[in-house]
């Protein structure tokens, strides 16, 4: 059994498009990459893992952040289980990453 | 034990402060209070009147209750934080074998704290099949579910909680006075089993009581050296909510290790009456502090949960 072809909506691909562009363009910006990246991140969860261990964590994340979500999902999925991982990671590129407010 | 919201008061923090009441660690600390509170009250009056029943009847009756109650809530919140991991997840052995010891220790302090004793509390009493020997046969039993094979497990549950810690490069090294305090308690041990051998070769008969608590000391070094390291490795980290749970862990080890060491202590004059009854009360914080250990861990769950949006918590 195939399932339905998705609707085509030439919207959606450019907007998310736009969105890969823009956090391309961020990520290379100086505010989102090294110990910038590192401290947004370890404001977030320094409430879980202590200053110092949030700082240990993040010092296995490369400096352009291609292995931030990996790691942190690991390490957090390791002591609190996948779910509640999940939710920290998302509020991760919510606050640390987007820089919104849920 | 101050409470975490208060350390970094970020935004996600106060969000979750405002929604969320930790009530399992409130209702441990409370009620741990409260026996305490009530077996010191009975210490005093034992001291103004003369009269030691006072503190007879709170370790017969509340005394005993209290430990009951810690006990099985320290099962039950084990018991929902292995359903809370999956299987095949890092912590879910771990605590798989943490509840196992809980409820060895449940089954241990009830048989030893209310099914061998001739109190009111007692069913067996009640129904009348309760005997002096039944007692007997129900404290070794229960001394032997709530000594050697709760702390095995416990053990074993530590092991695997350290190995997490190292796999994620967090794991701390014991400082020199924690080697220093495993050196004591492990002169302790060598000194108390020569005392043994020294009585077996002069012809005493061990009952089975006394045999099956050979294993808890050894037993109690090893967790001391788990303890201090989840300690050390929590104190490293800084306060946290994860570390909470292991700290909590590490004081109810320590606090066991001390009660061991005040029977000891007591049985060769060490420590003489009337200050030797002090050691009892160290069981009441350290069952306390075997009951937070799991909720802490559940709350840091619920916490991590909650932290994006409080309407997760339904879903829980």
């Amino acid at each position: 059994m195939h399932p339905e072809p998705l609707p085509r909506h030439p919207d959606m691909l450019s907007g998310i498009r736009a969105a890969m562009h823009q956090w391309d363009a961020q990520r290379s910006a100086p505010e989102w990459t090294g110990e910038a990246l590192r401290s947004r991140v370890a404001q977030v969860i320094e409430p879980y893992l202590g200053e110092e261990g949030a700082r240990t964590v993040l010092l296995k994340v490369e400096d352009n952040g291609c292995n931030l979500l990996n790691t942190l999902e690991c390490v957090l999925a390791d002591f609190l289980g996948k779910n509640a991982a999940a939710e920290l990671v998302s509020l991760v590129v919510d606050e640390a990453l987007a820089g919104r407010r849920p | 034990m101050r409470h975490y919201p208060c350390v970094e008061p970020k935004g996600h923090v106060w969000l979750v402060a405002l929604h969320v009441t930790p009530a399992g660690s409130t209702i441990i600390l409370t009620l741990t209070s409260t026996f305490l509170v009530l077996g010191l009250i009975a210490l005093v009056f034992w001291r103004l009147t003369g009269n030691v029943a006072w503190v007879e009847r709170f370790f017969t009756v509340p005394g005993a209750m209290g430990l009951v109650l810690l006990a099985a809530f320290e099962l039950t919140m084990c018991l929902r934080v292995v359903r809370e991991f999956s299987k095949g997840e890092a912590l879910h052995d771990a605590w798989q074998l943490l509840g196992i010891s809980s409820g060895c220790n449940l089954i241990g302090s009830l048989m030893a704290q209310v099914l061998s004793t001739d109190s009111v509390l007692n069913p067996l009493h009640h129904l009348g099949w309760w005997s002096a020997s039944t007692g007997t046969m129900m404290r070794t039993g229960g001394l032997a579910l709530g000594g050697p094979c709760r702390f095995a497990f416990l053990g074993a549950g530590l092991f695997a909680v350290l190995r997490v810690y190292q796999k994620s490069g967090l794991l701390a090294r014991l400082a020199r006075v924690d080697w220093a305090l495993l050196a004591l308690v492990g002169l302790y041990i060598a000194v108390e089993a020569r005392d043994t051998v020294a009585a077996l070769q002069l012809g005493k008969h061990p009952t089975r009581a006394e045999e099956f608590g050979w294993p808890v000391d050894p037993l109690l070094w090893m967790l001391l050296a788990e303890g201090l390291l989840l300690y050390r490795t929590v104190k490293e980290m800084g306060q946290g909510w994860i570390g909470r749970c292991w700290q909590v862990m590490s004081v109810g080890i320590f606090l066991v290790t001390l009660g061991d060491v005040a029977i000891w202590a007591t049985s060769y004059g060490f420590l003489p009456w009337p200050w030797s009854s002090l050691g009892w009360y160290i069981w009441i914080p350290a069952a306390g502090a075997f009951a937070l250990a799991p909720t802490y861990q559940l709350e840091a769950m619920w916490q991590a949960r909650m932290a994006r949006s409080p309407r997760n918590l339904e879903s829980i």
